[in-house]
């Protein structure tokens, strides 16, 4: 009985630990999903499970830069399909959305404004697409700057 | 009258009698319980019935006889159960608690020159290479990932 029940706390222990790591791997399950949808032309289809994707709860175990690179990572990918989709509305707001759980320098919050400025400018909002685009640029080119002259960048 | 609201005959009391002495004192010798014999066997077997669960000392003793080779480990004493108990709670604690961050891997040039080149007004056709970029990204990063956090690919 008593073993039972150190066999029986291990494996919560084991079940809990774990949970983080489903999430990546459902994470990339999803994006491999997403990637053969698109292949077929079904970018709707694909949208769907990229936003089932963001809409999932993350485990507390993940890191907080993790989590953020993940998850702007795919909102990137949703404001890509919404404007290949010509629905520079629905882009915007995937981006914002993306921008929303914070800004540092990396290429995921770079690829986020580029989109988003894609996104302003085919809705007619220059001005607010060239702020973006400005503030991609800066981040991509210290980036850039940085892989240049040999520098770990993220 | 019913049977049973009927006094006990003489036979009946002294046959009670009989069952009543030979469930107190079941050595005597030479006593003659062949009358009672069926009532007393179902007064044993209820009295049996009733004291068969095992204390804790005569259930060590019965494991001892019956498996004399068991691990002491098998057997531990409060002592270490509490230990146990106390490393599984700091266990399930620091479970919970969020990991340091994965190492991602940098981005390469070619991903960071897509997107200097994608970050420009007009330039529409400039986001096909960044896609194409970022989904080789995107495999080193989930590579990076799988390995901190120990999935199973």
């Amino acid at each position: 009985m008593k073993a039972a029940c150190v066999w029986l706390v291990a494996g919560a222990l084991a079940g809990c630990g774990g949970r983080a790591a489903r999430w990546v791997e459902e994470a990339a399950d999803a994006h491999a999903q997403a990637d053969l949808l698109v292949r077929r032309g079904e970018r709707q289809q694909a949208s769907r499970v990229l936003e089932e994707l963001v809409s999932r709860p993350v485990p507390a175990q993940v890191a907080a830069q993790d989590r953020r690179a993940v998850l702007q990572d795919a909102y990137a990918r949703l404001a890509g399909l919404a404007l290949e989709e010509r629905r520079p509305s629905q882009a915007l707001r995937y981006a914002d959305a993306g921008l929303g759980l914070g800004e540092t320098r990396d290429v995921f919050a770079s690829s986020l404004r580029t989109l988003r400025g894609r996104a302003h400018e085919a809705l007619g909002q220059d001005a607010e697409a060239a702020r973006d685009y400005e503030a991609a640029q800066i981040v991509a080119e210290a980036l850039l700057q940085e892989a240049l002259s040999g520098g770990g960048a993220r | 009258m019913t049977s049973e609201e009927r006094p006990p005959t003489e036979a009946e009391a002294r046959e009670a009698d009989l069952l009543a002495h030979a469930l107190e004192d079941p050595a005597r010798p030479g006593r003659d319980v062949a009358a009672v014999d069926d009532a007393l066997g179902t007064a044993w077997l209820l009295r049996a019935s009733k004291s068969a669960e095992l204390s804790e000392l005569r259930a060590r003793a019965v494991l001892k006889r019956a498996w004399p080779g068991r691990p002491r480990w098998l057997n531990p004493t409060p002592a270490a159960m509490a230990a146990l108990g106390a490393a599984a709670a700091v266990a399930a604690i620091l479970s919970l608690l969020p990991r340091g961050p994965a190492k991602l891997p940098p981005p390469p040039v070619p991903l960071l020159r897509a997107q200097v080149a994608a970050a420009r007004p007009g330039a529409q056709r400039a986001l096909a290479p960044l896609e194409a970029e970022m989904d080789a990204h995107r495999e080193r990063l989930y590579g990076a990932l799988a390995r901190a956090y120990g999935t199973r690919r």
